[in-house]
């Protein structure tokens, strides 16, 4: 469980930052721009001289509320699609499908790019944006075991002594769903922080606010990579990387302790198929 | 010297319990021209057999004693490149569930074809017309060498399978149930056609069953075999006539007769096994009717009366089973369900 | 193939991208922020907005009246003006969409055989070492970004002379057709590799996946009990069925190419529809961006009616 190793360290970082290095970096704070890794500065500093190792702590501090956020949204959707869909079955199913369907086949980044750049920059329409682009996968899975819950035995029974919609949605099929839920959403965060690197990366995020993201697209701006800038350069990407590679590794031991139970293909592919319908940048 | 010779065959897998003893000390013949019919429930241990025989144990299993040898060579200890080489050539195997033995993405005249190329100098022309003569003989339209799997039935890809078993010409075909998982009018069919292939080719059969009828229908000897070992072998009419083996006898009992009586068949009360940590002495002992003190420590000893082969410790020297006593827990189960009926005191 | 597999999969792309059509008009009409006004610089006289409104038709009520114009619009291939560049966007994204073509079919073509050759190799053989190493790095290449890795090749490659930017060298005239292709092929190297890269760790664990399941079935114990040699078992009979889900995997990936293409070729300047949208998107310039929209999402919806189409050819099950 490596993943839960790294990503309580990047938690636990982002979490004492302020502790750790004071007010969030100021411009100018640190003595010079661009510079290279030194004691001082363990990864350098940034093109308004900042401390790149502070602005990393700072910046998963905004990144992983993003993707937390986000999550909530797009799980959210997503649960109450899949569990109405698989749940009435027949006409609103095949409608809810088609929609997801919809959604699923239109590449989320270019739609993501299209309303970000109508509403504009901010934190809030980021985090709304992804929400709404990344709701397909959650609901696919989701109704697929509600479907497979719909025709068990108990829920028939059930049915029998005159149970109603919400009363067998809520002791029968959420609890089964539950860890699928939990599954699936580590696996969104993986994403949604992906999804919210990227557009900062493109200049569509909250200008004022620093994330891991935004770091990169300062970076690649001031052109230090073309000067070799390795500190820079690295630190975002890497965090980025970590934390994505912690979600997925929880996500696939998720997986395989629940493959067993579910009518489903592999936890490699379960994994990547997930992810990938959503977004990768 | 028969074709098939296999002398105290024993085979062990690895399993999470343990080491579990599938095989242990089988021995049976099968000549030339013969079809042998190896008899037993699930789990008895004569899959396992089948695959030792072509060398494809699963990665868990293990020769672990005595020999097989095909027209006198020696099987066991064989490297698996020249193993490859006999595979299908002289032996060839029809598996359990053929249903999804074919190939579904591959026409099955290319999958009939295939070994052909693989082990004989052929032309493609000269495999493929042989494969149209297999076709023909086991029923099928040689136009159909072009279709998929999935536009076969049933009982047709079992006919496909049975020509891709022979398209090397084996002298050995073992057919691992070859009719379960069919309907009783296919089976017939399927079991004709494995005569009638016997009788023109001279083949020799290997025919695994569970079920008795199967093996009464098309086989000369019977291999009755229980947990692992060989419980009674001979030819067929006698054994089915006069089984000398407890469990034969109660195998026979339990399948229905048409013409027979209007009875419920018996079952043989009590479960396999565990044969991890075998018991000592006979392994049926525990669901037999006629144990005796010298089955729970003994090996039981073997047993010839004109041909016909058992194993056990209850059976007259002139091959006669004494009558079946009522097994202990029975008696008291019946002792107790009387006394409920008739609240009549027990008295042990 | 059935007709009706074919109709179907036809219908149900002609659906979605009629959807997509309502979704792009929809976009900007209903969204907050008032695009004119984001338009025009700040302190214009009322009459001037409300000039500019009118000439782009935005005065008109929704629907009817704009639906039906935009819908006629698209029909018959016009998109309007490049508010930034001031040419039809048409021909603006016709030009820009021959690079992008490039990339993307130079990466993914290298990412599709190298990834399944990889992920064959894992397959066959799970659980050994290099079946580990390949899960490990696909993982790991997976959650890598894009455009980061474009960064990373930039700071490793651009030491040793690859250009860095541009599809061509500016004012550099080519003396013959092998000396032009040569600096074209130069400059496709890094994005090319990076977004092929990206793409890699995809395939290889997708299509080893698909062949350790395959490699369960008893038609592959057959193949051995025939006497073939484990190499031709895997690629006779493994491979063929494992490539089937694949093939669909290809075709919905082509959303996820162009996400990865549209940072790539942000960060190498790379003159295609990737960063034509990311200048349009600073300059606010909505023709293009919707223009931009509507073409890469009908090719998403073609690739994955595509990859269907020819999985209905290749599976004989559903072909018959």
């Amino acid at each position: 469980m490596a993943g839960l190793a790294i990503l309580s360290a990047f938690v636990l970082l982002a979490v004492t930052a302020p502790l750790l290095f004071g007010a969030p970096p100021a411009l100018g704070s640190a003595d010079a721009p661009l510079a290279d890794p030194s004691w001082k500065y363990l990864l350098g500093t940034d093109e308004v001289a900042r401390d790149v190792l502070a602005l990393v702590a700072y910046g998963g501090r905004i990144s992983l509320v993003v993707g937390f956020l986000a999550t909530l949204i797009s799980v959210g959707i997503g649960t109450l699609v899949g569990i109405v869909a698989g749940y009435n079955g027949r006409r609103i199913d095949t409608f809810l499908m088609r929609v997801t369907d919809f959604f699923l086949v239109t590449p989320a980044l270019v739609l993501a790019i299209l309303v970000a750049s109508i509403v504009g920059p901010s934190l809030i329409n980021v985090i709304v944006i992804i929400g709404f682009t990344s709701w397909p996968a959650t609901a696919r899975v989701i109704r697929a075991q509600t479907l497979s819950v719909k025709e068990r035995a108990f829920v028939a029974r059930s049915r029998a002594y005159g149970a109603g919609a919400p009363h067998l949605i809520r002791r029968h099929i959420l609890p089964n769903v539950w860890s699928l839920i939990m599954a699936s959403s580590t696996l969104t965060v993986a994403t949604a922080i992906f999804l919210e690197t990227t557009l900062a990366f493109l200049g569509l995020a909250d200008p004022t606010t620093t994330s891991w993201g935004t770091m990169m697209n300062r970076a690649f701006v001031s052109g230090a990579a073309g000067l070799g800038k390795w500190g820079y350069v690295f630190a975002p990407g890497v965090a980025v990387s970590l934390v994505v590679i912690a979600f997925t590794f929880i996500g696939r031991a998720f997986e395989r302790i629940l493959n067993p139970r579910l009518r489903g293909r592999q936890a490699d592919t379960g994994a990547i198929a997930h992810a990938e319908v959503v977004v990768v940048p | 010297m028969s074709l098939l010779e296999i002398t105290d065959l024993a085979v062990r897998f690895r399993v999470p319990g343990g080491r579990l003893r599938a095989v242990d000390g089988i021995s049976f013949t099968v000549d030339s021209g013969e079809a042998v019919g190896l008899v037993g429930e699930s789990g008895c241990g004569k899959t396992t057999v089948a695959r030792a025989i072509l060398g494809r144990l699963p990665a868990n299993g293990r020769i672990v004693g005595g020999s097989i040898r095909l027209a006198g060579e020696e099987l066991v200890g064989m490297p698996e490149s020249q193993l490859r080489r006999h595979r299908w050539r002289d032996m060839s195997l029809v598996f359990q569930g053929a249903m999804n033995a074919l190939n579904p993405v591959i026409r099955v005249g290319d999958q009939v074809i295939e070994p052909i190329l693989q082990h004989e100098r052929a032309t493609r022309q000269q495999a493929q017309r042989r494969a149209a003569e297999l076709f023909d003989r086991v029923g099928i339209s040689p136009a159909r060498m072009r279709d998929y799997p999935h536009e076969f039935s049933g009982g047709m890809r079992q006919r496909v399978v049975i020509a891709m078993a022979l398209a090397n010409r084996p002298k050995l075909l073992i057919g691992d149930e070859p009719t379960t998982a069919l309907d009783v009018m296919v089976q017939a069919q399927i079991l004709d056609l494995l005569e009638s292939l016997r009788r023109e080719l001279g083949l020799s059969l290997l025919l695994i069953s569970h079920d008795l009828s199967v093996v009464a229908e098309t086989c000369d000897q019977a291999v009755v075999m229980y947990a692992g070992r060989i419980v009674e072998s001979g030819p067929i009419a006698q054994v089915y006539a006069g089984p000398m083996h407890p469990y034969t006898e109660k195998l026979l009992a339990s399948t229905p007769d048409v013409r027979g009586e209007r009875a419920i068949g018996t079952s043989i009360p009590g479960v396999v096994p565990d044969l991890v940590s075998p018991l000592a002495g006979c392994r049926f002992n525990p669901r037999c009717d006629r144990a005796m003190t010298a089955c729970l420590e003994i090996d039981p000893p073997e047993l010839i009366v004109d041909g016909h082969r058992v194993f056990c410790h209850a059976v007259t020297h002139d091959g006669r089973l004494p009558p079946p006593r009522e097994l202990p827990v029975l008696e008291h189960a019946r002792l107790v369900a009387d006394a409920e009926t008739q609240s009549v005191e027990l008295v042990e | 193939m059935s007709r009706a597999y074919l109709g179907g999969k036809l219908l149900h792309a002609l659906l979605t991208i009629s959807a997509i059509m309502v979704l792009n008009f929809a976009l900007f009409r209903i969204l907050p922020g008032d695009p004119v006004r984001a338009l025009l610089p700040r302190g214009i006289p009322a009459e001037q907005v409300a000039a500019t409104r009118a000439h782009l038709g935005l005065d008109q009520p929704i629907f009817p009246d704009q639906f039906i114009s935009y819908v006629a619009a698209t029909a018959s291939g016009d998109f309007g003006y490049s508010f930034q560049y001031r040419v039809p966007v048409t021909t603006l994204i016709v030009e820009r969409a021959g690079p992008t073509v490039l990339l993307v079919g130079t990466a993914s073509l290298l990412a599709i055989v190298i990834g399944i050759v990889i992920g064959t190799l894992a397959g066959a053989r799970p659980g050994r070492w290099f079946d580990s190493v390949t899960v490990a790095a696909s993982l790991v290449l997976y959650a890598l970004p894009v455009f980061w890795l474009g960064m990373i090749a930039i700071m490793i490659f651009g030491q040793f002379g690859f250009p860095i930017n541009g599809m061509l060298t500016p004012g550099f005239t080519p003396p013959d057709a092998l000396a032009a292709i040569g600096d074209l092929a130069a400059h496709l190297f890094m994005p090319a590799l990076v977004l092929a890269l990206a793409l890699i760790g995809q395939y290889a664990l997708f299509m080893r996946s698909a062949l350790v399941e395959v490699m369960t079935e008893d038609y592959i114990e057959t193949a051995r009990s025939k006497g073939l040699r484990e190499e031709q078992v895997v690629i006779r009979h493994a491979v063929p069925n494992a490539l089937l889900p694949t093939v669909t995997l290809i075709g919905i990936n082509l959303g996820v190419i162009f996400a990865g293409a549209i940072t790539l070729e942000n960060v190498f300047g790379w003159p295609g529809l990737g960063s034509l949208i990311v200048s349009s998107v600073a300059s606010r310039d909505y023709p293009v961006l919707q223009g931009a929209f509507l073409l890469i999402a009908v090719t998403v919806v073609a690739a994955n009616l595509a990859a269907d189409l020819v999985y209905g050819l290749l599976d004989p099950r559903v072909r018959g």
